[in-house]
């Protein structure tokens, strides 16, 4: 088995929120959450908008200070890291940006923007001309683009340059956040096969954050349901599509498009009911109780943890504990 | 053997103290500016004092003379919030003669060390016991904390009012002090509507009963092991609620049920009503008259692994065993139902089903009929005769 690249530890993030004068209330963005990305896989994490995904993946690269938890990467924890170790951390761990309209500097041309990041971490790169072509080419990019600016390509180029910005550093481990649903399908197609792509040329971790559940599947090692800041189940991505056990992922699954009518037809879809509750104040027990068609008395009383059913598989629902 | 669950101590009585404590200091440090430097801006702010403080001492009535359950709280509440409110309202209209007198003739602010160090120490104070309240009282009890919170946070807004006036005067602009006193008094008329708010709460009294019998019929008594649920004694401090409740469960039921019962109890009647400061929980068992079990069935006599399409509710009658009715359900459910044993087992918990007699079960159903108190017996048996026969002697140890 591969080996733990990061260990996140009940990691928690919580957003101050004004209600009057001196007093705040809290969105709890990301409340709880313990997981392990191994070297070399992708994680996928699922979940509807608002469910703190985003948050969670900014948090796990310390863009923004947790308020509780740990985050081991590679044996250390990041949250003690400073100066010259935590620029070092910033150049293993990389993010890719859902919208690549506003992720790039409208003043830089491509050349600046690639060179950005080694000149920072003082990484020799040789020619710089000849190795912004080579992270272009990389991504799918010609050798004519490397002075242009970022308004002269479409959306499908400018997460390619984002891609190639993150590459640039050598990184170890990439955050991509939704990096395709800014693009249309053909788009997406092609920039989904190029992660795949660098993953294995390069080596790389992922951590794959999309509410596209197909997109997901096709990317990643494993899947992680998230709701509400909490992750509910994680599992194997085949497993996770053939068999799930959380009703949440459950509906997730059953709210997927299927692109032949007759199936469609033929098939009962049952759809999410309700609404997600408020993150400020969470219901006691289990957080997806009101929206749950299996409740029971317990679900009410206490919050499940997340605790290991089978073999790579964990879920946190009473029924299965 | 008879469970018992209670807000502790720990949780709210504590804090209350606290709180209570801090705001006594409150009260006298407002009293002492209102007195020493006769500025209507401070003596507004003392009234706003008295009235916030009706809040907190309904909280901690509420709890106290809940716990022992004092008859007529909401009455003593009603008094000591009457009685706050008179004095309250006294102090403001001595306070708008005041202002009057002072915009006419020469404001006499005096001690100006007294009346710009009290309301700095006021909001200090206040911030501290208002975060206390939130901070420190657990999360499930938010609204109670919310309405405490709130209430003490309105010192505040007033001290910080209550400051400008004689600040201005002791900058020479004796005039700002009665008129931004003008804005003081209307901030402690807003606390006043608030207090007498509290004491219409009482009105609300026979609505919250109603909403406790409804969770007691409609949540409690269709879990099957439930066989009673009674409201001992509920009254209301304020927008404070304090209940004591008393149910009885299946005799055959074993511990771990009861406690998990409790707690579900106690979750759910403080989510539905809110603003509880106090409320206890006292389970005991009783026998019962009958207990209906269910048998999956392959047909009419031969037992069957569950889940099963066909299955028998049976109710024997306690503790003869003897058979008052015998009925076979279809349990069946459509294709897509993606967790049929859940439902199954729900549909039983439906039927008053305490018992589930079968030759094996599936291992979600068993987790599922747990959470719902239904006991699970595993028998080697084939004909549904003998299966009855062993849970009568089950029954009967």
């Amino acid at each position: 088995m591969a080996k733990p690249l990061i260990e996140v530890k009940d990691l928690k993030k919580y957003f101050p929120v004004r209600r009057f004068l001196l007093s705040k209330d809290y969105v709890k963005a990301v409340d709880g959450v313990t997981f392990t990305i191994y070297k070399g896989e992708c994680l996928g994490v699922v979940g509807e908008s608002g469910s703190g995904k985003t948050t969670l993946g900014r948090t796990i690269l310390r863009l923004i200070e947790p308020t509780a938890g740990d985050i081991i990467y590679d044996g250390k924890s990041i949250l003690k890291l400073k100066g010259e170790e935590l620029k070092e951390f910033r150049r293993k761990a990389q993010m890719v940006f859902q919208d690549p309209f506003s992720s790039l500097d409208p003043r830089m041309t491509i050349f600046d923007i690639i060179l950005e990041g080694p000149r920072i971490h003082n990484i020799d790169v040789g020619d710089p001309e000849e190795f912004v072509v080579k992270m272009l080419e990389t991504v799918g990019l010609k050798r004519e683009h490397i002075y242009r600016y970022p308004h002269e390509f479409s959306g499908g180029q400018k997460q390619r340059i984002a891609i190639a910005r993150a590459l640039a550093v050598n990184p170890e481990f990439i955050v991509l956040d939704e990096p395709t649903s800014a693009l249309d399908v053909s788009v997406q197609a092609s920039i989904l096969n190029m992660l795949k792509d660098l993953q294995k040329k390069f080596g790389l971790t992922y951590m794959f954050i999309s509410h596209d559940l197909a997109v997901v599947k096709y990317m990643s090692n494993r899947i992680a349901t998230m709701y509400v800041g909490k992750f509910v189940e994680i599992a194997n991505s085949d497993k996770m599509f053939e068999e799930p056990l959380h009703p949440y992922t459950m509906m997730l699954l059953d709210a997927l498009p299927i692109p032949n009518p007759k199936i469609t037809r033929a098939k009962k879809r049952k759809e999410i009911v309700g609404e997600p509750p408020s993150p400020i104040h969470l219901p006691p027990g289990c957080r997806f109780y009101p929206r749950c068609p299996y409740a029971m008395p317990i679900c009410k009383a206490r919050e499940p943890p997340l605790v290991e059913v089978e073999k790579d598989r964990e879920v946190a629902c009473w029924l299965y504990q | 053997m008879v469970v018992t669950r209670e807000i502790s101590f720990d949780e709210m009585g504590k804090q209350l103290l606290i709180i209570v404590s801090l705001l006594a200091i409150m009260i006298i440090l407002s009293a002492i500016a209102a007195i020493y430097s006769q500025s209507p801006s401070l003596i507004a702010n003392f009234a706003t004092t008295l009235f916030v403080s009706s809040t907190v001492l309904n909280a901690l009535l509420g709890y106290f003379l809940g716990r022992r359950k004092v008859e007529r709280i909401s009455l003593i509440s009603i008094f000591i919030n009457s009685v706050l409110c008179i004095i309250g309202a006294y102090l403001i209209f001595e306070n708008v003669v005041l202002i009057y007198n002072n915009i006419k003739t020469k404001p006499t602010v005096t001690h100006f060390e007294v009346a710009l160090t009290v309301p700095i120490l006021l909001i200090i104070i206040t911030y501290i016991a208002s975060e206390l309240t939130e901070k420190r009282i657990p999360e499930k009890y938010w609204r109670t904390a919310r309405i405490l919170g709130d209430r003490v946070r309105g010192i505040i807004s007033s001290a910080g009012l209550a400051i400008i006036g004689p600040t201005g005067a002791f900058f020479g602009v004796r005039i700002m002090d009665p008129f931004f006193a003008i804005f003081v008094v209307l901030y402690a008329v807003i606390e006043c509507w608030r207090t007498i708010g509290e004491i219409r709460f009482v009105r609300k009294k026979n609505n919250l009963l109603q909403t406790l019998e409804k969770v007691a019929e409609e949540t409690f008594k269709a879990i099957p092991a439930i066989h009673s649920v009674e409201t001992e004694y509920m009254d209301v401090a304020g927008h404070f609620i304090v209940i004591h409740l008393q149910a009885t469960v299946s005799k055959i039921l074993e511990e771990e049920y009861i406690e998990s019962i409790a707690d579900f109890m106690l979750t759910e009647l403080i989510d539905r009503l809110g603003t509880v400061i106090y409320l206890r929980i006292l389970i005991g068992t009783k026998e019962p008259k009958k207990v209906i079990i269910a048998v999956p069935v392959m047909d009419s006599e031969t037992v069957a692994s569950f889940p099963s399409e066909k299955t028998a509710i049976i109710t024997l009658e306690y503790p003869s065993g003897r058979v008052l009715n015998k009925e076979i359900i279809d349990l069946k459910f459509d294709e897509y139902e993606k967790i049929p044993e859940a439902k199954a087992v729900e549909k039983l918990a439906k039927k008053n089903v305490l018992i589930i007699g079968a030759k094996s079960i599936n291992e979600i159903a068993e987790r599922v009929a747990r959470h719902w108190f239904i006991e699970v017996i595993k028998l080697d048996k084939e004909k549904i005769e003998e299966v009855i026969e062993t849970i009568k002697q089950n029954l009967a140890q």
